[in-house]
């Protein structure tokens, strides 16, 4: 008898403590580092290069939480962006300045959840997203993200219609 | 079991039924983002290339054989193919696959393995088709024969358009938010038009508008008008069929006695060709009309198909009191039994309203005082959309702008869970009906 309660209670402590280690886990990718604010950021790892325009920030925050996410645009020192410059100077960041272009502002709310577009413009971009917590705690992470120019894009679309063109060229008998 | 032919045959040209295949959110997969493309005034040329391309992609899938067997994946995988560059239909509710094939026109084909159809992704990353099907837990792969060319060039051009970007929430919380939830992110406040609406359907004097007639075997002459003090008029032949004409527009058919097989069964593809040439001949289909559900009984002798319609690409609901959705149909042993319409024909275009993001949404649905005071907890977030939410106003019919959530909820009385659909006005974020 009495084996037969120590093997319940075992049981009963072993599913107790697998729904608490669920939990655990689904909350250690918010857990704050010490003094740290605890949010989870989707696009954690945008592309230094890319196409699209239009970026989205989005991701989960306690409740309460601060963001502010500035956009700022390079302006190489002749006045052109940075990809005009790039055959002369051969690096990105070393004649120009980082001209503010706008800021938004947003609290997290009871859904925990945040999502935040911004548009790039053509060139060098800088996103500056800054985190507080409702303690106070603060964090900050910086993308520099370029837009490719016009004649990139169609490059790019290239490469894709080409692959077309040449498997319609390999399988003539396709459409 | 017996097969019954369809009765209804005829007048299918009018609305053709791959129409129905138009999915409830269109998503386009760029490179790294994904846009949501509506089939609005500026976008229309755009959605109807789109849908007709993607369509024919599909079709190609399916002509090898007719018996088609996929590649069966987990449902992870459809996470990941859902940002491949393509195009995606994210339907409602789930489609059965036989009534897919038939909206499709390959009745002839079977898919193996494949239960319902909750999504299609046509993949131009690597030349595929797949089928997320939530019955099986399971995504199917399938080899496109064809090359993407028209595809691949509309995408490109769409990529320098201005359609909406989306974000999946379930990428940011997936025991919160269902597989489809995408919603638009707008970098300015977006606004949409209020709208003024009549009935479809005037009530005439003391004719019998032949169109009505239409509906009925006997002579004109053989049916009778009947007029009650709440406004409602009834006509009917005295033996079997009536149609009730409501104050509110609300038009309704009913068949009582169902002649010969009433209890037979009949094929999902042949519903829906007796509910299309029905349709077609009797008042027709909205613009832009889209296919809401498909309900059958376990024996297939009945069959209930509901149809909604949108308006600039935004879809029309209608509150809870007035009935699911603007069209249904009862379709028993092959013949129509019952058809319902609330059409309205939008008048003019009112005062545009600033809508709230879908986060500001969220923020309130899942607000813990307003779920302590409904007593209703939400649990999961299946679907959350734009739609127009119909007011009356004594006479006039308003249409107003409203997010629709469809949310799993646990009562605070019970541990029962339940789906529910909660209609938040757009501009003040007050819950208007569930």
């Amino acid at each position: 008898m009495l084996k037969k309660i120590l093997v319940s209670t075992a049981i009963f402590a072993a599913i107790f403590a697998s729904g608490s280690a669920v939990y655990a886990q689904a909350d250690k990718a918010m857990a704050a580092q010490k003094d740290m604010p605890a949010y989870e950021l989707i696009e954690d790892n945008l592309e230094s290069k890319t196409f699209e325009k239009m970026q989205v920030i989005s991701g989960s925050a306690r409740e309460g939480t601060s963001f502010s996410l500035s956009l700022y645009w390079f302006k190489a020192d002749n006045g052109k962006s940075i990809i005009a410059k790039k055959k002369e100077t051969g690096s990105a960041a070393i004649n120009g300045e980082w001209l503010h272009q706008d800021t938004a502002e947003w609290k997290v709310g009871p859904s925990g959840i945040f999502v935040q577009p911004v548009t790039l413009e053509i060139g060098k971009n800088k996103l500056v997203l800054n985190i507080t917590d409702t303690a106070g705690n603060k964090a900050e992470r910086v993308w520099e993200i370029e837009l490719q120019e016009e004649a990139m894009v169609k490059e790019h679309i290239n490469s894709y219609v080409f692959k077309d063109i040449n498997k319609a060229i390999e399988n003539p008998g396709q459409k | 079991m017996p097969q019954n032919k369809p009765a209804e045959t005829a007048g299918l040209e009018t609305y053709g039924k791959d129409n129905f295949l138009k999915p409830h959110k269109m998503v386009i997969t760029y490179d790294s983002r994904q846009a949501l493309l509506t089939n609005d005034g500026s976008h229309e040329t755009m959605y109807t290339s789109l849908f007709v391309e993607t369509k024919t992609l599909i079709r190609s899938a399916f002509s090898a054989a007719q018996t088609i067997t996929g590649e069966k994946l987990s449902l992870e995988k459809w996470d990941e193919v859902r940002s491949q560059r393509g195009v995606a239909f994210l339907y409602g509710s789930s489609i059965e696959a036989d009534a897919f094939l038939s909206m499709l026109g390959a009745s002839n084909i079977k898919l193996q393995g494949v239960k319902g159809i909750d999504a299609v992704k046509i993949s131009t990353a690597d030349d595929k088709l797949y089928i997320l099907d939530n019955r099986t837990e399971s995504c199917f792969a399938y080899s496109i024969p064809d090359t993407l060319t028209d595809l691949g060039y509309l995408l490109f051009r769409l990529e320098k358009g201005d359609a909406d970007t989306g974000v999946f929430l379930s990428k940011i919380d997936p025991r919160q938010y269902g597989r489809n939830v995408i919603v638009p992110t707008w970098t300015q406040p977006n606004s949409i038009a209020v709208l003024e609406a009549v009935n479809e359907m005037r009530t005439p004097k003391d004719t019998i508008p032949d169109s009505i007639a239409a509906l009925f075997n006997e002579e004109v002459s053989a049916l009778s008008i009947i007029k009650n003090t709440e406004g409602t008029t009834i006509y009917t032949d005295r033996e079997d069929q009536v149609v009730k004409l409501y104050s509110n527009g609300l038009f309704e058919y009913a068949r009582y006695n169902i002649p010969g097989q009433a209890q037979s069964s009949v094929s999902v593809a042949d519903a829906i060709d007796i509910s299309t040439a029905f349709i077609n001949r009797h008042f027709g289909f909205p613009k832009d009309t889209v296919l809401s559900e498909i309900i059958r009984t376990m024996q297939g002798d009945k069959y209930i198909i509901r149809y909604k319609y949108r308006n600039e690409g935004i879809p029309v609901v209608l509150d809870s009191a007035s009935g699911a959705e603007a069209i249904e149909i009862e379709i028993a042993g092959g013949e129509v039994k019952r058809y319902k319409r609330v059409v309205r024909s939008v008048t003019q275009v009112l005062e545009a309203k600033e809508v709230m993001s879908s986060v500001e949404i969220l923020d309130i649905l899942l607000n813990k005082k307003i779920t302590a005071f409904s007593g209703e907890n939400i649990i999961a977030v299946n679907d959350l959309y734009i739609a127009y939410f119909e007011r009356r106003f004594q006479d006039r019919i308003n249409y107003i702008p409203v997010w629709v959530a469809d949310v799993t909820v646990e009562k605070a009385d019970s541990s029962m869970h339940q789906r529910m659909r909660y209609i938040i006005n757009g501009e003040t974020g007050i819950i208007m009906d569930k």
